[in-house]
């Protein structure tokens, strides 16, 4: 009639994986509201400075970068360590090489649409928002990166993998919107 | 299992350092409860300053910068650090109990949001020391909010929110997660406990509600210190967006503060009146329709703002539309005491009590969705004497009940029944002298938030009345903190049913030990503890099932010993890399808070990351369950 403890606590993956999903849900509604901000405040329009030639460059980085980091959880399902790392590695230098244009942008953005304008708070708080989640996305790799060059994950821990990269994904996919309201509409 | 595992660690179980480090839901349930309870009397006293300031027309006691501040900290204090944490309090506490859970889903992560609730409601209240509390009202209208600079109080308001809001969603994430992955087998979601369902419902409100006003708090900040034109009405951007925002959160809230007191209402219903909830599916189903319609009525607080007739006409009717699942849970509780055989406990009391002052508060909530009528109520006394119905009269005197109900289960003891049923009355009658004067006042036209009113208005009696009453209160509250010491120290012991309950929390025993339960329930009904205990006669009438009278559980208790060969219970380990986290959170908070001054907001911001990743890399690198033989 009794069923022990440690038979019905569900798998450490399956539980993770329910309480991510609970928390990019979360994620989802603050973009989205940042998103029906821009359209609350401004409508369709936008400042004519904006880069959309930088904002293409970004865009083609990061589906590189969800590319690799599929490959990385796919290496890491696979059990093929140096692969993973490699992977990890590539996403992780295109996650910085996008910061680095961010900043870019920024500098020139300030001159043409600085914060103080309706086009430039808008901007701002949202690439920011962005940024500081793929930011956070870096340390997360970062750690699982420097985790496994210690030799410190092993077979049980391919979800920690498979949950970084989806965290990493989700923000890859908030950049495609934030690409479309911000650069293209 | 993919976790490394071992027994219930049994080494630092007293002592400062074991409840620091704890991740034990019970523990950090207990923690919840008495900071809640301890912000609770901090928010009633600045209540009790508030209501002798309008004692008397034209009030000396306080400056009018004074009761701006302590108006404003009090709707913070109540929302944010009491009744959302006392919720928190029952949640951790019982919801592994009721689904028969050892442990919840993500330990850590739950010690994580009490000490990131407690460090952010210290850190808002520090504020009282550095130059001032914030001082725009909890609800934070814009462009005031944006505006005011005096000092940095307000900033103090968008990230003290903010944190607290961040520390809700983690131990909402942690809710949901326990309870759709760790129920005991056959506990369907249609057998769980309502307060369990009440908590899937409030934890997916925050889930969704708390990014929104997130969005709006970020906004406030950047708006007093970046130069951001968000809510500047003179370039392009709308304080009207910042209504939206923060009642698109708002609204829902309500419902946050109130679900849990319903669902415990519904516990304390049946077992008082020895008969099943009336309706469970139905009272289930309703606290999920409120869940969803709380989302599409927010605009109802926006009546005066110009939002256009048919706007307000869709959120009129969206307002009366609520009432009806409210409506349905009310019968529901009326039906289940109804032929009951009722035992008028001090909790029971205290359920009568909610439903009488849920109902008085439930139809002034309705007048508010006539949007002529509400434009008259708007921001008068008649709002405050509303919502004091719904969060006081109602929440309060749920989680009231629940303390009488559950505080055997907590500390093996029992409240002394005799002095919590003269508090009980006290309360009642002294929060009514409080709250019903005030509905007179407002519709004789008196506005909230002034910190005094001239006389020959006609004011002055009903506001002495009112003062008188919140008197009454503060005793009722003092019986109440009275009765808590003493039944602790020597209240008569509590047996592991001493309610002859009907949910599991009631087969282990009182208090219940570290791994909950020796063996995991097999659930086959609603209500399994009772179909334990009784069957059913020829006539159908309820009969004890004689070979589990008594304390079964106790029974099994004694026969075995966890940690024997095949009856291994593992439980996580002890860690202290949350709490460093959360300090780290609120140290970036504070940096924030002084965006006004960089050099003190970009040490503090720094420091912060730095504390924060240092508690982040420790958990994420730390192994849940050492290995200690």
């Amino acid at each position: 009639m009794t069923v022990h403890g440690a038979a019905h606590h569900p798998p450490y993956a399956e539980l993770h994986r329910f309480g991510l999903r609970l928390f990019i849900a979360s994620e989802a509604f603050l973009f989205g509201v940042l998103f029906a901000a821009r359209f609350y405040l401004l409508g369709f329009e936008r400042a004519e400075a904006v880069n959309v030639t930088l904002g293409v460059v970004l865009t083609i980085i990061l589906l590189t970068a969800t590319w690799s980091s599929h490959r990385a959880a796919a290496a890491a399902r696979a059990g093929d360590r140096g692969a993973m790392q490699g992977q990890l590695l590539l996403t992780m230098a295109l996650g910085v090489l996008f910061l680095a244009l961010v900043v870019v942008e920024w500098s020139a953005g300030f001159r043409e649409f600085p914060i103080s304008t309706p086009y430039g708070s808008i901007f701002y708080l949202i690439t920011g928002t962005h940024s500081l989640h793929l930011l956070i996305g870096l340390f997360v790799l970062a750690s699982l990166f420097l985790q496994a060059r210690r030799g410190r994950l092993g077979e049980g821990d391919v979800w920690k993998v498979e949950g970084g990269v989806a965290y990493w994904q989700f923000v890859d996919v908030v950049w495609l919107f934030v690409f479309t309201i911000l650069y293209v509409l | 299992m993919a976790v490394a595992t071992t027994t219930a660690p049994t080494a630092s179980t007293s002592g400062l350092w074991s409840w620091i480090t704890t991740v034990d839901h019970k523990r950090i349930g207990i923690m919840y409860a008495v900071s809640a309870f301890v912000f609770f009397l901090v928010g009633g006293t600045e209540a009790l300053l508030i209501r002798l300031q309008l004692a008397t027309p034209n009030g000396t006691l306080l400056s009018a910068d004074a009761y701006n501040q302590l108006f404003t900290m009090h709707g913070l204090t109540m929302v944010f650090a009491v009744i959302m944490p006392i919720a928190a309090a029952y949640q951790n506490y019982f919801v592994p109990l009721q689904i028969g859970a050892r442990d919840v889903a993500f330990p850590r992560l739950n010690a994580f949001a009490f000490w990131l609730f407690l460090f952010s409601a210290l850190f808002l209240y520090s504020s009282f020391v550095v130059g001032g509390a914030p001082d725009g009202a909890w609800v934070g209208y814009a462009p005031l909010s944006t505006q005011l600079k005096e000092f940095i109080r307000m900033d103090y308001y968008a990230i003290g929110a903010q944190l607290l809001g961040v520390a809700s969603l983690a131990g909402s994430v942690n809710f949901i997660a326990t309870i759709f992955t760790m129920r005991a087998p056959g506990m369907t979601l249609l057998r769980m406990p309502v307060f369990t369902w009440m908590t899937v419902v409030t934890s997916f409100l925050l889930l969704l509600s708390l990014p929104v006003i997130g969005v709006g708090l970020w906004q406030i900040l950047f708006d007093r210190n970046f130069g951001t034109l968000f809510y500047a009405a003179q370039a392009q951007g709308d304080p009207l967006l910042w209504q939206h925002l923060f009642w698109i959160f708002g609204h829902p809230e309500v419902y946050v503060l109130i679900l849990p007191a319903m669902g415990i209402v519904s516990e304390i219903l049946p077992v008082f009146s020895r008969k099943p909830l009336f309706g469970y599916a139905f009272v289930v189903f309703s606290g999920i329709a409120i869940g969803f319609l709380g989302f599409g009525v927010w605009a109802h607080h926006m009546f005066t703002a110009g939002l256009g007739p048919v706007a307000e006409a869709g959120f009129g009717l969206a307002t009366m539309l609520i009432a009806i699942p409210t409506g349905v849970k009310i019968f529901n509780w009326i039906g289940t005491t109804w032929g009951g055989k009722l035992r008028l406990t001090t909790a029971m009391l205290f359920s009568l009590g909610f439903i009488a002052m849920f109902v008085i508060g439930g139809l002034s909530g309705v007048t508010h969705s006539i949007v002529p009528a509400d434009t008259q109520q708007h921001d008068s006394y008649y709002i405050v004497a509303h919502f004091h119905y719904v969060l006081f009269g109602g929440a309060v005197f749920g989680y009231m009940a629940g303390i009488y109900y559950w505080f055997p289960k907590w500390t093996g003891r029992f409240l002394d029944e005799k002095l919590g049923k003269v508090q009980f009355w006290i309360t009642f009658v002294g929060f009514n002298l409080t709250f019903a004067p005030m509905h007179i006042l407002g519709l004789d036209g008196m506005p909230r938030r002034t910190y005094r009113y001239p006389e020959g208005l006609g004011f002055e009696f009903w506001n002495l009345l009112a003062t008188i009453g919140s008197f009454l209160i503060a005793l009722g509250v003092l019986l109440l903190l009275i009765n808590l010491v003493k039944s602790y120290r020597k209240g008569a012991p509590a047996p592991a049913d001493p309610w002859d309950g009907r949910t599991l929390e009631w087969t282990t025993s009182s208090p219940p030990p570290v791994h909950n339960f020796d063996e995991i329930p097999v659930v086959h009904h609603v209500d399994d503890f009772w179909y334990r205990k009784y069957g059913v006669d020829e006539e159908g009438r309820a009969v004890r099932v004689p070979e589990v009278t008594g304390g079964t559980v106790e029974v099994e208790v004694g026969g075995e010993d966890h940690g024997e060969a095949g009856h291994d219970i593992h439980m996580p380990s002890p860690s202290y890399f949350p709490i460093i986290a959360a300090a780290g959170v609120v140290v970036i908070g504070a940096g924030l808070t002084f965006s006004s001054t960089p050099l003190v907001g970009f040490t503090l911001l720094g420091l912060g990351v730095i504390v924060t990743l240092w508690g982040l890399m420790g958990w994420a690198g730390e192994p849940i369950t050492k290995e200690a033989h």
